[in-house]
């Protein structure tokens, strides 16, 4: 049956949408006190960089995906690190200004929300990993593609909420 | 049996909600005897009987199904109507455009009431009779809940987030209250007492608590000396100048209050015990044991003895 | 050693069901021992069997062992088992998801109990309010165990409930529309969404409640910023559809029994399950009157308030409907019967005490009293819990080939109304007596010790009822009647399958043309799909 694997993923990811609904609404709520901090921390230039790579992912997936082709998906897991890099190198940055988790609502919210958000592409990262091994089915890579799309696509409601929201 | 508060009601606030709870109650009993009356019905008259084949097999009653989903809807819009007219009668405002008469902050687990002319007052709240008084309800720590339930509207204290209350009493007399918010280890001992007096007597014991008690002599001298090397004033205050936020609460005119820890008789025999053994009356209180001797011990009660 | 290694290892999903119902059953023996423990410490005013750290602990632990670790896998035992069953498929699914969501429910449960061995059990109630919740108020780990355990349940829930619907979405028999469902798949279908809606409020914050305890985030902390409202927000927006999600299932079981045991289709069939989506709906717009005694400001909570009322209606709705069911039927008074009737009275005292706590002024005076207590424990108890003691009665011939032993049953009804009217309608009375609830004593005012003492007594002859059950199961399992296929002459495919079904399930799935599909085999002379509004 061959919808069965994408039907139960999309449940899945339909609980996930609940999910960071709840983290960025928390984010949103914190807003007010968060934004002075946030403001003043926050590198869009740099974080734009990396969200392009994240969403130039999605099209290479889909065209792994469609193609049937390794050479996509690989090229896709290289963007999804380089997404990972970026991040790595973002919360660098912060921690040196003494931007912490544990320093104001904006430290708390932002290393959460994007923290989750991190682990979730790095456990895309993982599947494809296992995928391209050949460790994995090949009927799986459906889901997989659209828990990727899904990871992509709620990066560019946090990238628009923490990011583009602070700097208009 | 006794009435319970919710039956004897002392305020106008308390009152209404005890109307209103009246009314539920009727309404509440009359639809479970029509649901009970038609299940008797069905199990009584509707007994298998002995070689009986199957019944007649019915699907439904779009009709009946339609008059109970209406009906419940009707009753239910009624209730909402007396609901909201309920509660803007007796609700305070979120933000009052007067300054509260009392501020009662809950601390584990213990009460303290701040009035305007500086009197403060731990686990005893004094309030004159026939007069509304607006109170803000605050905590320094984790949520609690204020309730005096003959008189007002439980209000939660959230930290961070104060909130009023109006606070009343038609009647002189002694009124309980608790914490109801499960608030820790002694949520069950964060009890409390309105006491509710005739203004002149009210506006006599509110100027009396906000002067500083007699300085102490003899005895109470000497225990004065030990409170403060043992720096008890370092968790409890002994003036009402002292408006420092501390974790035990006010000494300042102890010996007028009529209990200890919202719970047991202020005598000066448990006052003793207390000191002696902090933890075993209100166990998981946050008043450390300061070991004294029994030597001590007499002096620091008659000093507590003579603050009031 | 090879038996263990099969139930360890097994994907079959009527296994499952089975170490789902064992699980739970364990559970309910543990919980059932804390809920004495509490009763005892509250037999009369200052006594001191337990300290009041240990009440805490164990006050905290009955509730979330019953909830988390009680009722929601019992439920989903009886789905995973029934379901496939019910809609003449073979298996869920996704087995292997299946397996893997009881064992994270079980491991869950296990890490929650690990607590007690590791510095104290969690002691701020099912429910973990913060600040009290955070490490300022509660240093021990007992908190973090509790987070993490839930974490884990939470997450096996939400995989069950991808399960239930990709299993009902796909995999029924030919002829088994949606509108053909029984009512048991229907809500439990209905349930499944719901979870998917609710389970990750809890989860995120789970995990801000993990931010703040171990890296030092302040999401709850007011002291630092944060707001313990957004705590009590996220954890309502799911525990109040978990309310729902505790007893949709239940409300499933009762519309396939009292059916079968009248003789007669439910009345209404339209109405039940559409109200049943309505509930599904309206269980979201209702968080707040949890919080009604927080200052939210009026019209705020007006809104609440109202929604509060209106999801009675539905829930009315399907009160008469099976009270309606009774009228014109020819009733079977079996033990499951019994129950299910039972429910019927208790479930609407529980109904209609959660209106009081809708119409806010009553609120204002009752909230967290014996009066919330008392009312819980009516719809958790003499609703999903009455609802379960008629299913297992129902379903254990169809689980075990062998039928429940009636006289045991008669005993184990009688103690457990008894009992259960006993501990907790005077725990009404105490609450508008102004007794608070989670208190480890109380002072001795007029009448409090005469009724905490009759609710005791109450809970005693409630837990000799449950022991009852459990030697009924035992001795059953060991010397009762042979069920056959179909001990209730009911209708709907689960009697199709042998008593216990073989590993495939069903040899041939009957012909499905109505709601009663056995009822059409039983009566080629008049079947439903014949009858108006039969199918």
């Amino acid at each position: 049956m061959k919808t069965r694997a994408p039907l139960g993923m999309l449940l899945f990811l339909l609980n996930e949408a609940v999910f960071f609904f709840m983290l960025i609404g928390a984010f949103v709520y914190f807003r007010g006190s968060a934004l002075a901090t946030a403001a003043r921390s926050l590198n869009l230039a740099g974080a734009s960089i990396y969200t392009v790579c994240l969403l130039a992912s999605s099209i290479t997936m889909w065209r792994g995906v469609a193609a049937g082709s390794r050479g996509w998906l690989g090229a896709t897991l290289a963007l999804g690190a380089i997404f990972l890099y970026g991040q790595g190198r973002e919360y660098w940055a912060l921690f040196r200004q003494n931007v912490t988790i544990g320093g104001d609502q904006f430290g708390t919210t932002f290393f959460t929300l994007t923290g989750i958000h991190a682990l979730h592409v790095l456990t895309g990262l993982l599947l494809l990993l296992v995928l391209l091994s050949g460790a994995g089915r090949r009927s799986a890579l459906d889901s997989i593609a659209l828990y990727w799309y899904f990871v992509d696509a709620v990066w560019i409601v946090i990238f628009a909420v923490v990011y583009l929201w602070t700097f208009v | 049996m006794p009435l319970g508060p919710v039956f004897t009601p002392h305020s106008p606030e308390a009152q209404a909600m005890s109307a209103l709870f009246g009314a539920f109650l009727v309404l509440a009993t009359v639809i479970f005897l029509i649901v009970a009356g038609l299940v008797t019905y069905g199990i009584v008259r509707y007994r298998a009987r002995a070689g009986a084949g199957e019944p007649r097999q019915t699907f439904g009653s779009r009709g009946l199904e339609i008059t109970w989903t209406a009906i419940p809807l009707l009753i239910v819009t009624v209730l909402f109507v007396f609901t909201v007219r309920t509660m803007a009668s007796i609700d305070a405002p979120l933000t009052p455009d007067q300054p509260a008469d009392i501020v009662i902050t809950g601390h584990q687990w213990w009460w303290e009431a701040r009035y305007r002319n500086g009197a403060d007052t731990a686990n005893e709240i004094h309030i004159p009779v026939g007069r509304r008084v607006l109170a803000r309800i605050e905590s320094v720590d984790v949520i609690h809940d204020f309730w005096v339930p003959q008189l007002a509207r439980k209000m939660d204290a959230v930290p961070g987030r104060p909130a009023y209350v109006w606070l009343e009493a038609d009647t002189a007399g002694t009124y309980s209250g608790t914490c109801s918010e499960f608030c820790g280890m002694q949520h069950a001992w964060m009890r409390f007492e309105v006491i509710a007096e005739p203004e002149a007597d009210f506006s006599a014991w509110l100027a009396r608590e906000a002067i500083p008690p007699q300085p102490p002599s003899g005895d109470a001298a000497e225990g004065a000396r030990i409170f403060q090397q043992q720096k008890c004033g370092d968790c409890h205050a002994v003036s009402p100048a002292d408006t420092r936020v501390l974790p035990g609460p006010p000494l300042t005119h102890i010996a007028s209050r009529r209990l200890l820890g919202g719970e047991i008789p202020n005598t000066a025999e448990n006052l003793t015990h207390w000191i002696l053994t902090p933890q075993s009356i209100k166990p998981g209180n946050k008043m450390m044991d300061p070991r004294l001797s029994a030597v001590d011990v007499g002096p620091l009660s008659a000093y507590m003895e003579s603050l009031r | 050693m090879k038996g263990l290694e099969r139930w360890v290892s097994t994907v079959d999903h009527k296994e499952i069901g089975v170490l789902y119902m064992l699980t739970a059953l364990v559970f309910f023996l543990i919980g059932g021992v804390e809920a004495m423990m509490i009763r005892a410490q509250l037999s009369l005013p200052g006594l001191n069997f337990l300290a009041p750290e240990t009440y805490n602990q164990v006050f905290t632990m009955h509730g979330t062992t019953m909830i988390f670790l009680v009722v929601m896998p019992v439920l989903a035992g009886f789905g995973v088992y029934l379901v496939p069953l019910m809609i003449g498929a073979s298996d869920m699914a996704y087995p292997r998801l299946n397996a893997l969501t009881f064992w994270l429910q079980f491991f869950g449960g296990v890490l929650l109990y690990i607590s007690f061995f590791a510095g104290g059990a969690p002691d701020a109630g099912w429910f973990s309010y913060a600040p009290l919740s955070e490490k300022a108020f509660s240093p021990h780990a007992g908190l973090d165990y509790w987070a993490l355990g839930l974490l884990l349940l939470g997450s096996g829930t939400v995989g069950s409930a991808v399960n239930f619907i990709v299993t009902i979405a796909n995999h029924r028999a030919p002829g088994m529309t949606i509108r053909r469902l029984p009512l048991f798949v229907w809500m439990t279908l209905v349930n499944s969404v719901l979870i998917l809606f609710a389970l990750p409020a809890l989860n995120a914050a789970l995990i801000m409640l993990l931010s703040d305890r171990l890296l030092h985030a302040h999401f709850f902390d007011a002291a630092q910023g944060g707001s313990p409202i957004l705590w009590q927000h996220y954890f309502w927006i799911f525990g109040h559809p978990e309310v729902y999600i505790m007893v949709l299932p239940a409300f499933g079981m009762i519309s396939e029994i009292i059916p079968v045991f009248s003789r007669k289709p439910i009345f209404g069939y339209g109405f039940v399950a559409s109200s049943t989506l309505a509930i599904a709906f309206l269980s979201y717009g209702v968080w707040v009157h949890h919080m009604f005694a927080v200052a939210l400001g009026r019209v705020f909570i007006s809104v609440f308030a109202a929604m509060s009322m209106l999801i009675a209606v539905p829930t009315g709705v399907k009160i008469f409907a099976w009270s309606a069911t009774l009228v014109g039927g020819s009733i079977r008074f079996t033990t499951a019967m019994l129950f299910a009737v039972a429910f019927l009275l208790e479930f609407t005292i529980g109904g209609l005490s959660g209106v009081a706590f809708a119409t806010v002024p009553i609120d204002w005076e009752l909230t967290d009293t014996y009066f919330v207590v008392a009312h819980f424990h009516y719809v958790l108890f003499g609703g999903t819990a009455f609802a379960l003691f008629a299913a297992a009665y129902y379903w254990f011939p169809k689980i075990s080939g062998r039928l429940m032993d009636e006289k045991m049953g008669r005993w184990n009804f009688w103690l457990v109304v008894i009992g259960f009217n006993m501990t907790f309608f005077v725990q009404h009375l105490l609450g508008l007596m102004g007794m608070p609830r989670r208190v480890y004593t109380y002072p001795n005012l007029p009448g409090w010790a005469a009724l905490n003492l009759v609710s005791t007594f109450g809970a005693v002859i409630l837990g000799l009822g449950a022991l009852v059950f459990i030697c009924n199961i035992l001795a059953s399992l060991a010397f009762g009647t042979r069920a056959g296929n179909d001990p209730w002459d009911a209708w709907t495919l689960e009697w199709a399958a042998k008593s216990p079904p073989l590993p495939e399930n069903f040899e041939t799935v009957p012909a499905v043309r109505s709601r009663r599909p056995l009822w059409d085999v039983k009566h080629p002379d008049a079947p439903d799909w014949a009858a108006e509004g039969g199918a």
